[in-house]
Order: C-alpha cells, then sequence, then structure tokens
C-alpha cells in the first residue's frame, strides 16, 4: 500500500486577533481556514454550574446558515477533548465559552477545528493538561491512504475517512471519528500515520508562541 | 429457655449490624459514587455482577407495531429503544437523483431518564441522531440506489424513529440494532412507474422487503484512568467514567469508532477493543437473523 501524500498541507495561524477574547486564533491548514476564540474563566450560568469542575460550551458556526444537527455533533467531539485536555477542577463554578467560526471549507473542518482550539486555548492561558492534534486521513478507492486530502480529493469520492486527535505527552488516543469501513489492518495503518503527522502539528505549536513572545519581549 | 433467649438477642443482634452495613454501603455510593465503584474495580467486577468486558443480555423483537411499515424494540440490559419505520415516497434531490432518503430521528422523551428535560431536543437526542445519520449516509446499511423508484422522478423516502423509552446507558447500541432489525422487517408496496402516462402505479397487495441490509453493531465502553476499559455501561458508569467510546463493526470491518475526546487509548488498547466489539458483533447479528427468521414466519 502506497501513501501518496506523506505530509500535511501548509499551517499558518495568527493569533490574539480578536481584542476583546481571552484567546483567538485565525487558523489555516491548507485551503481550510477556521476561526477560534476563547472567553473564561467566566460566570456559569445557574443551571450549568458545575460545582467541582469548570463547565466547558463549544459552539460551532457554519458558513452558511443556521447550525444544524450536523454541528451539534462537531461541538460534542470538541467539547469532550476540551473536557479532558483542560485542567477544569482548577476553575469550579465557572464556565470557558468556546466559539469556532467556519471561514472556509478546505475539506477538513473537524481537525482544523480542534487545532485551531488548541491554539486558542493557549493564548487565552488557561491551565491545560496537554496539547491536542488532530489530523484528517482518507482511504480512497483503490486503497491507498491520503493523509490530510483537500476538498478535491475528498469530493472525488472514498471509501473511509478518519479524524484522529493525540495528546502532546505520550500520543495516545484522544479522539477518534470515522466515516466509511475498512479492514483493521488499514485502520491500524491510517492511524498510525496520523500519529506521526500530529508531530508536525506540536512543533508548528510550540513555533507559534514562540514567535507570539519573541515578538512580544522584542 | 436461657438459650433461646440469648439466641434470639444474638440473631436481632446480627441482623442490625447486617442493616447497618447496607446503611454504610448506601452513604458510601451516594457521598462517594466514584470510590464506591472503585472497590468493585480492585476486585475485577461490577455492582450489577457483571465482569468488566460483559456484555448484557440484548432482547430484539419485530413487527410489534402495526400502523408502521417496519418496527423493532430492542432492550440491552435496561436501555429500551423503539424503532418505527414509516415510508413515503418524494423526488429525488438534484444532486443525486438516484438516490433514496433514509431519514432517522433519535427522541429522548422525558421518561426514559431523570436527566433528560422537557422542550427541545437536547445533546444527547442530536449527537445520537448524528451519529446514525452518518452510518446512513455512507451507505453502510443500506445502499439508498435500491430505493429509487425512478431516477429523478420518484424515489422512497424511510422515515425512522427511534424513541428511547428507558435509558441506562449504551444508547447507541441500542439504536442501531433497533434500526437493523426494523429495517429488514419492512414491506414496501411495489411501485412501478408508467412513462407514457408519467404515473406512479402502486400495488398495495404486492408487498416485498427490502434487500441488500447489511448489519452493523455498535458496542460501547467506558474508559476510567488507570487503563481500565468497561463494556456496555449502564448509566451511572458512563457517568463516573472518563471517557467513551462507541466501536460499530460489520463483520470484519471496522465501521467507526467513536471517540468523542475523554481519557487517552493507545494503541494495544484500541486493538482489544476492536477484537471485543467484534466479538460481540457476531452474536448480535446471529440474534438479529433469528428473530427476523421467526417474525416472517409468523407473517
Amino acid at each position: 500500500m502506497e501513501t501518496e501524500q506523506k505530509s500535511i498541507r501548509a499551517l499558518k495561524c495568527e493569533q490574539s486577533v480578536l481584542s476583546r477574547a481571552d484567546g483567538s486564533v485565525m487558523f489555516s491548514q491548507g485551503n481550510t481556514v477556521v476561526m477560534a476564540s476563547v472567553y473564561g474563566p467566566l460566570e456559569a450560568k445557574i443551571q450549568k454550574e458545575l460545582s467541582d469542575r469548570m463547565y466547558v460550551e463549544v459552539n460551532y458556526k457554519p458558513k452558511i446558515g443556521m447550525p444544524g444537527v450536523a454541528e451539534r455533533g462537531k461541538e460534542k467531539l470538541v467539547k469532550t477533548t476540551c473536557n479532558h485536555i483542560i485542567l477544569t477542577n482548577l476553575h469550579p463554578r465557572t464556565a470557558v465559552c468556546i466559539t469556532i467560526q467556519e471561514m472556509q471549507d478546505g475539506g477538513t473542518l473537524l481537525s482544523a477545528s480542534i487545532n485551531a482550539v488548541c491554539l486558542a486555548l493557549l493564548d487565552s492561558g488557561l491551565p491545560l493538561q496537554c496539547l491536542v492534534a488532530a489530523v484528517t486521513c482518507l482511504v480512497d478507492k483503490k486503497d491507498k491512504i491520503v493523509l490530510d486530502p483537500c476538498i478535491r480529493t475528498v469530493k472525488e469520492g472514498y471509501k473511509a475517512m478518519f479524524t484522529f486527535a493525540f495528546d502532546s505527552q505520550k500520543y495516545n488516543l484522544i479522539l477518534s471519528h470515522c466515516e466509511g469501513q475498512v479492514p483493521y489492518t488499514l485502520f491500524q495503518e491510517a492511524m498510525e500515520l496520523c500519529q506521526k503527522a500530529s508531530h508536525i502539528i506540536f512543533d508548528f505549536y510550540r513555533q507559534a508562541v514562540l514567535r507570539k513572545f519573541s515578538k512580544e519581549l522584542l | 429457655m436461657d438459650d433461646s433467649l440469648s439466641v434470639g438477642i444474638r440473631e436481632e443482634h446480627e441482623r442490625s449490624c447486617l442493616e447497618r452495613l447496607i446503611d454504610m454501603a448506601t452513604d458510601h455510593k451516594t457521598l462517594q459514587p466514584l470510590e464506591f465503584y472503585k472497590t468493585f474495580l480492585d476486585r475485577k467486577s461490577r455492582p450489577d455482577g457483571r465482569s468488566l468486558l460483559e456484555f448484557r443480555k440484548v432482547t430484539v423483537n419485530a413487527g410489534s407495531i402495526g400502523t408502521a411499515d417496519g418496527s423493532a424494540i430492542v432492550k440491552c440490559g435496561n436501555t429500551t429503544v423503539i424503532c418505527g419505520i414509516k415510508a413515503e415516497i418524494a423526488v429525488p434531490g438534484m444532486d443525486e437523483p438516484a438516490k433514496g432518503f433514509i431519514i432517522p430521528n433519535v427522541t429522548l422523551p422525558p421518561l426514559c431518564s431523570s436527566k433528560i428535560k422537557s422542550g427541545p431536543p437536547g445533546e444527547a437526542a442530536q449527537t445520537a441522531t448524528q451519529f446514525i445519520a452518518e452510518l446512513v449516509a455512507n451507505n453502510i446499511i443500506l445502499d439508498l440506489h435500491t430505493l429509487c423508484i425512478h431516477s429523478s422522478k420518484w424515489a422512497w423516502v424511510l422515515h425512522c424513529d427511534l424513541v428511547c423509552i428507558n435509558l441506562d446507558g449504551s444508547l447507541l447500541d441500542a439504536c442501531v440494532i433497533a434500526l437493523i432489525t426494523a429495517l429488514k422487517n419492512v414491506t414496501l408496496p411495489t411501485v412501478t412507474y408508467d412513462e407514457e402516462l408519467d404515473k406512479l402505479i402502486c400495488d398495495s397487495d404486492q408487498k416485498r422487503p427490502l434487500e441488500g441490509i447489511k448489519q452493523p453493531v455498535t458496542s460501547t465502553f467506558s474508559l476510567f484512568e488507570n487503563g481500565i476499559l468497561i463494556s456496555d455501561p449502564t448509566s451511572e458508569e458512563e457517568q463516573l467514567a472518563a471517557g467513551l467510546t462507541s466501536i460499530t463493526m460489520e463483520s470484519t470491518l471496522v465501521t467507526h469508532m467513536y471517540k468523542p475526546g475523554g481519557c487517552t487509548l493507545d494503541e494495544k488498547q484500541v486493538k482489544k477493543l476492536i477484537q471485543q466489539s467484534e466479538l460481540k458483533a457476531k452474536e448480535i447479528v446471529r440474534l438479529i437473523e433469528e428473530v427476523c427468521l421467526s417474525s416472517i414466519a409468523e407473517r
């Protein structure tokens, strides 16, 4: 099985783009552009207040139309990931509000959203247990694994598309979302490929933070 | 007489000790649920007596709703889901003129659990609906082309309503089994399209079942911090867990590994969960086929 594309598309980000938000980022992965903002810790509504932890709220806004059931699905995935990486026990009875705005769909919205949220959380200064990097890969009809597919490859049709997110400490699986069917060997290979690619994203986070602080110090 | 009196007093004493122990256990369970649960996990067991990777008993019943075109009731332990399918005919979409529609909708009414409030569908119902819709969209359960009557003119629409009447964990498992059994139970009238007259001719007496229904099976697992994996959690176990994952398998093909965040898994754990799901899938497929055969025999 050959891998057609061994690397992910170009990553670019600009942090602190919004003046009022505690953390914000405009993030692009190839042609996919996503903006994420973090407000927190905020005062939580009484119904949502948790006595021992911070309540994480995620809103995903599509580019066109009202958010529907598909957006709720994405929100749940991002929310449970954030619940794991943010140290929610340090801010009980408060809430954090994370908003993801889709700017341009270049094929891998879920993984771009997760990466953008991680950068926005870094920008906001909220205490994190670890970082998270999400990678999407696609198994096309000829059983070739394409890493980080662009929208043209996605529209051509595929056997399966996987999005995996890994943590920065042991590179274990935090999140998994799949469409389509493959035998276990292909699934395992896709997961290993995505795990290796997540190192590139973690390096990118480090570079982004270095750049941000070197600008501030100058 | 003295002996019987002292025996009576001793029995009284033992009974009150037992009652006090039970009270202490209930207090411990209420005040520190996770600690209480961990005492079972340490002995590789659970409060309901199951081992860590044991699934609850699954009961399936097909064709119980007479007014629906296809129906099924599934019980996974205490979790009960009813699926009813109604068919109607509509014009196919412009972008996919040769495909019919399957429209799933998962409803969690307030009667199923104390955590569900009345009002618009909450997050749990919407994410469950999205999960089923994704399974349907990728032609995994049924090839939607078989629902087409005449390309770009008429196609079948199957409205699948999944209602949970008792929520005790593993909602997705029960929903998927209910949907597949109900689809296998569906009989549609034969419809032919007369091109010259531009009319649909429907023959209600000649009913035929749907063909080519595949059988993916979902298995839900709860994850705890120190690498402990539990299968088919009850709703108490789901709340105490640090993470949750649902793996859908169709014979040996990995169909979906749905892991919405939560505590991490390494490769060995993923492999183990997939093997367990495969075993469960075999059992459930056998059960569904038995139920469908017996319901066809009844008809």
